[in-house]
């Protein structure tokens, strides 16, 4: 292990050749495709320089590796490893995908495919980290490396691979599909099923993506419109909760007196204060009558009052007139005064019922219960 | 030594204050960062934004007035009883009988300036068009705050319980009755039957709710007050300090942008 | 009519008051002008008003101490104090004036002809300068005619606004002609406001409204409505919006005149930063301390009101709502409650909303201008000035029992017979022009009302954007013209209804009481 280059060098060439490992790409264009997740400073952190490397190492570390290789996400890395036998085989053919074998490639054929493409150099510990460096490390291309079971710098291991990927890589080259092909090979790092943590969670992720896609987004859905729902049960309910169940309010019906107590056009006062209605008494549609007005202007419930000598309601607040029957005719009423049903008891005595009412607008001035005939 | 510096040069003191009087550039930036009412404000304003001419004052007097009503309202609350047994008769004594017996009219003067300090605030804001962005959402902010101050002033007049009170609430409320849809006597209220069961009536219309019974009663005089009491003071309280909040978020005191 | 004496020994004492105050501020306003050392200080405040009006020091000093000793003798003798601040008050104006004129002669003699720092320079787009000697003789003559009413009702003359002049303003009066005035008057407010946002213009209007306010006084009716306690603030609120429109105005119009002539404007004169302590925190003290004493005065001077306890019989005549809604219960007059009290308030509310968002003109944000945003400044004060304080006034003063029109100095007779016999549309339509009943199918019979009202609403917005808003509705969309146009209509729709009202007694374009529904 003494010629194992450590980060500190590492480091110092990546800062020096960031420009001269474009070439590389372009010799090897497996490498530049090689999946590479700017992991590398996470390998690089427990290497033994004396002193952990400073955020800003780490940073220019990343720079020059991912400026090599565009890394791009991991996923990738996991998905194109299955087809890897073919890849071998013919770089440049298209490599038959699981729909091709009708059936999803077992975790274990595609550790198997894997191996095998990686040939000489199964062991590696983080296929992904690693060949991002090297990438970034055309130069060390011909260095000796150790065995490959004592490997345990990822940059050693990605050096390892990326002789490996290298030499399918070439002969495709010049040709047209050389991009795809690359691509293959560079995605047949050999993962390891016993060190290879990174893609057993890969595969975890794929298989939590093909049970929980639509179902995730349906539980969302669901426990949103749930939460609305309840949103709205409780507003209803505090809504409901300002109308009042129980009121204290005067029973409905009280006696007036006999019909004959009053005389031909009057209009009564003695209930307005505490009942709220006068009884009158006069000619309506050619026919004398008695009726109970309710003192309730239609306008906005202010009480009118009754002045003999115009012989009107007249309401105070916003100067609504009523005739003696109750029919609005000047002012902002938009309707006639409301009557309340009349009634004789058993004693001869007129019997006034608020709870029942009587407007003209609507035709229920007619109704025999809504005034009483002299 | 100085009565002043006995007073300013101890332990308690300076655990207050922290820093001497601001009468040097330093720490008149310092006091406005340490203290608690002052951090409201920013460490300097442009000038005309606080000049008399541009702001005439509207805004900060719509907030004095707004602390007076609290304190006011308060010290009334010792002493008055929202039923119809008791409410007339408290606010009598509290003019007649209790100390300080000019309460009640700090407290109705009061409400009566700070609407008109709110419009004119209001007024203000727009005739320099400081509702303009970035300051939209704020004028939205002021408007329900206009809102809240006319309903506060509206709940707080029924108190009194004399006849002011009650026939301007029944005016006032019956316009509920005729709200569309779920006022009795609004359009469309008819027409919401369900079965034959008319579902709008006077036991279940919108002025119902508000009045807690068909007419101004007693259970009324308790739901203002609580309105006015509680409610919207604190409704009113919430909405201010994001009006504060946004006024400086949204680059100050209003200036030529 | 009218049982009840115009002019008491109480009236007449507030009276002499009254004037001796109005006497005052214009015997200042005379010495201000005549003796004021006008100081320009140079380029920096190009086109504005020369910033500092210096009172010369022995001026001051004896200003000071002579209001002092007026105040001590009040705390002695009232009657003393008065003719001592009257008597000086004349004194100081005739000075002013007479001095004024020795400047102006002296000028004349010795300047150049053209107007120097002794006439008043006003700020740019506020016309040119004022003559020192004829302003400062001007304010002087107001302050000794006021002075001598004021010495008048002291002396215990019962002058009272003569009898056929209040009937003259009584039978002008009425919802009709006081709306169509305030319309004007907002209209020449806006035409004229260059000539109007003159300090001297201004100064002048307040004087007429000083002595208009106090011959009024001198009527009981006028007298009795004004000073009830819950009045009050309204006659505050009409002085506070009458200056701080006044003053939008005169900023706006002086902004205008500068940017026009490439000159920054006056708000951003004052760009650079200011420390908060002090400046601003003594300001906020000196207002809460300000604030607190008025409050407090104004506490102790007028009781609360307090009527007799609620009954729920007896309405009083009129009933009115608290004073800030009577724009709405006026509204009242000309629409349903559903319409008045729910849903234009609703679009009041929503339409402050919306402001923000449909006014899309970048122009004027910070600063008070009128050119740059005519349509929206005008729009939003006829608003805030005619429809909305304009109206409160007319239902807190003149609205009297059975909410009928009274003039101001008109007795409030409960029997006042005022006839209202409305018709609505329907009746119009079918019964004066086509000479037969109205159809009993609602939808029929009320056919005409809800065309027009369906047209108004949708084919009027088609109009105006052809007419008027192209250039608004490419710029901001369709939406935002939409909301707009709507606010506009709902906003125009009281005048309209108003004047329907006025002209041809309508009651409802759409009268279906059957559902409530009439508008």
């Amino acid at each position: 292990m003494a010629d194992r280059p450590n980060v500190k060098d590492i480091l110092a060439k990546a800062r020096a050749g960031q420009a001269a490992s474009a070439p590389a790409g372009e010799q090897a264009p497996a490498q530049a495709s090689a999946p590479a997740p700017a992991a590398p400073a996470q390998p690089a952190a427990p290497v033994p320089t004396g002193r952990p490397l400073t955020l800003k190492e780490k940073l220019a570390a990343a720079k020059a590796t991912t400026a090599a290789a565009p890394a791009p996400p991991a996923a990738p890395a996991a998905t194109a490893a299955a087809p890897a036998p073919a890849a071998k085989a013919a770089p440049a053919v298209k490599v038959p995908t699981p729909a091709e074998l009708g059936r999803p490639l077992t975790l274990k054929e595609k550790l198997a495919a894997a191996k095998a493409t990686a040939g000489a150099a199964p062991a590696a510990a983080a296929p992904a980290a690693g060949a991002a460096p090297a990438a970034a490390k055309p130069a060390a291309a011909a260095r000796e490396l150790p065995p490959l079971a004592e490997m345990k710098d990822p940059k050693d291991l990605a050096e390892a691979l990326r002789q490996t990927a290298a030499k399918p890589a070439a002969k495709p080259a010049a040709s047209k599909s050389a991009a795809p092909a690359a691509k293959k090979e560079a995605l047949t790092l050999p993962p390891r099923p016993n060190k290879n943590a990174a893609m057993a969670a890969l595969q975890g992720t794929r298989r939590r993506f093909m049970i929980g896609t639509i179902p995730t987004v349906a539980w969302v859905i669901l426990a949103w419109t749930t939460f609305t729902a309840a949103l709205v049960a409780f507003s209803a309910m505090l809504g409901r909760f300002f109308f009042p169940n129980v009121l204290a309010e005067p029973p409905s019906t009280i006696k007036v007196g006999p019909v004959s107590q009053f005389e031909p056009g009057e209009v009564n006062e003695r209930w307005k204060a505490e009942w709220g209605f006068w009884i009158v008494r006069s000619v309506y549609n050619g026919q004398d009558m008695l009726y109970a007005l309710s003192t309730v202007c239609t306008h906005l419930g202010c009480p009118p009052n009754w002045l003999a000598g115009e012989q009107k309601f007249k309401c105070p607040c916003h100067g609504s007139g009523f005739y003696v029957s109750g029919v609005n005719f000047e002012g902002p009423a938009p309707r006639p005064l409301e009557r309340y049903k009349l009634s004789v008891g058993d004693d001869g005595q007129i019997v006034v019922d608020k709870a029942q009412k009587y407007q003209e607008e609507l035709g229920q001035w007619t109704d025999p219960d809504s005034f009483i005939p002299v | 030594m100085s009565i002043a510096e006995k007073i300013t040069d101890n332990q308690i003191w300076k655990s207050v204050f922290r820093h001497p009087m601001p009468t040097d550039r330093r720490n008149r930036v310092v006091v406005m960062l340490t203290n608690f009412f002052l951090h409201l404000h920013p460490v300097s304003v442009r000038r005309q934004g606080i000049a008399l001419s541009y702001t005439w004052c509207m805004g900060g007097t719509t907030f004095f007035l707004f602390l007076v009503e609290v304190v006011t309202g308060v010290l009334l609350m010792f002493y008055y009883r929202p039923t119809l047994e008791h409410a007339y008769n408290d606010i009598l004594n509290l003019r007649d009988v209790t100390t300080l017996g000019i309460l009640r009219e700090l407290h109705r003067w009061g409400a009566h300036a700070m609407v008109i300090a709110v419009w004119l605030h209001m007024y203000r804001v727009f005739l320099t068009g400081s509702y303009k962005p970035p300051r939209e959402f704020n004028w939205v902010v002021g408007t329900l705050l206009l809102v809240l101050t006319l309903l506060l002033s509206f709940t707080g007049y029924l108190l009194p319980w004399d006849q002011l009170a009650i026939w301007a609430i029944t005016v006032g409320s019956n316009m509920a009755r005729a709200t569309p849809g779920v006022g009795v006597e609004g359009p469309g209220a008819s027409l919401l039957v369900l079965n034959g069961v008319p579902l709008v009536t006077s036991f279940s219309d919108a002025k119902f709710a508000l009045l807690s019974g068909r007419s101004v009663g007693e259970m009324t005089l308790n739901r203002f007050y609580v309105l006015h009491c509680v409610a919207i003071p604190l409704a009113v309280s919430l909405l201010i300090m994001i009006h504060f909040w946004r006024v400086r978020k949204d680059g100050g005191i209003s200036g030529p942008m | 009519m009218n049982h009840h004496p115009d002019l008491t020994p109480g009236v007449m004492a507030g009276l002499s008051w009254f004037y001796l105050l109005a006497a005052i501020i214009n015997a200042a306003a005379a010495g201000y002008i005549s003796y004021s050392e006008l100081v320009s200080e140079g380029a920096s405040r190009e086109g504005l008003a020369p910033k500092t009006r210096k009172m010369p020091g022995w001026l001051k000093n004896s200003t000071w101490a002579f209001y002092l000793f007026g105040g001590l003798a009040m705390l002695v003798n009232m009657k003393l104090a008065f003719w001592l601040l009257t008597a000086g008050s004349v004194v100081l104006s005739i000075f002013s004036a007479a001095d004024a004129a020795f400047f102006a002669e002296h000028s004349a003699e010795h300047g150049d002809g053209k107007p120097s720092l002794d006439d008043h320079q006003p700020a740019v787009g506020l016309g040119g300068p004022i003559n020192r000697a004829i302003i400062s003789s001007v304010w002087a003559m107001c302050a000794m005619v006021f002075g001598i009413m004021g010495a008048t009702y002291a002396l215990g003359a019962e002058y009272a606004m003569p009898q056929v002049f209040r009937d003259a303003i009584d039978s002008a009066s009425g919802p009709t002609s006081f709306f169509t005035l305030s319309t004007l008057a907002f209209i020449a407010l806006i035409v004229y406001r260059r000539f109007l946002s003159s300090g001297v213009v201004a100064w002048a209007g307040l004087n007429l409204s000083l002595l208009f306010f106090g011959l009024s006084m001198t009527d009981y009716d006028f007298r009795d409505i004004v000073t009830k306690p819950d009045n009050v603030p309204i006659i505050g609120l009409i002085y506070l919006v009458a200056y701080f429109t006044w003053l939008g105005l005169r900023r706006a119009v002086i902004n205008d005149a500068r940017m026009a002539r490439g000159l920054p404007n006056l708000e951003e004169l004052g760009a650079e930063k200011t420390l908060t302590w002090p400046d601003l925190v003594y300001t906020e003290l000196i207002a809460l301390v300000i604030g607190t004493v008025a409050l407090i005065l104004w506490a102790i001077a007028l009781q609360a009101p307090l009527e007799q306890p609620a009954s729920s019989t007896q309405a009083p005549n009129p009933s009115k709502a608290p004073w800030y809604f009577l724009g709405l219960q006026e509204m009242l007059v000309y629409f349903d409650p559903w319409m008045a009290g729910v849903v234009l308030p609703t679009f009041i509310i929503i339409g402050f909303m919306a402001m923000p968002y449909i006014d899309t003109n970048k122009a004027g944000n910070g600063y008070y201008t009128i050119r740059q945003r005519l349509f929206a400044y005008t729009t939003f004060q006829y608003g805030f000035l005619v429809l909305w304080v304009v109206l409160i006034l007319l239902g807190t003063f003149l609205r009297g029992p059975n909410w009928n029109f009274f003039g101001p100095y008109e007795y409030w007779d409960l029997h006042k017979l005022e006839p209202l016999n409305n018709v609505n549309l329907s009746d119009i339509f079918w019964i004066q022009w086509l000479r037969q009943s109205r159809p009993s199918a609602i939808l029929l019979r009320e056919a005409p009302g809800i065309l027009l009202t369906v047209g108004y609403f949708t084919l009027l917005p088609a109009l105006m954007y052809l007419a008027f808003f192209r250039k608004y509705v490419a710029e901001a969309g369709i939406i935002r013209y939409s909301v707009l146009a709507m606010l506009l209509l709902f906003m125009a729709s009281l005048p309209i209804k108003m004047v329907l009202r006025w002209t041809i007694n309508l009651k409802y374009i759409v009268a279906i009481p059957e559902y409530f529904f009439n508008i």
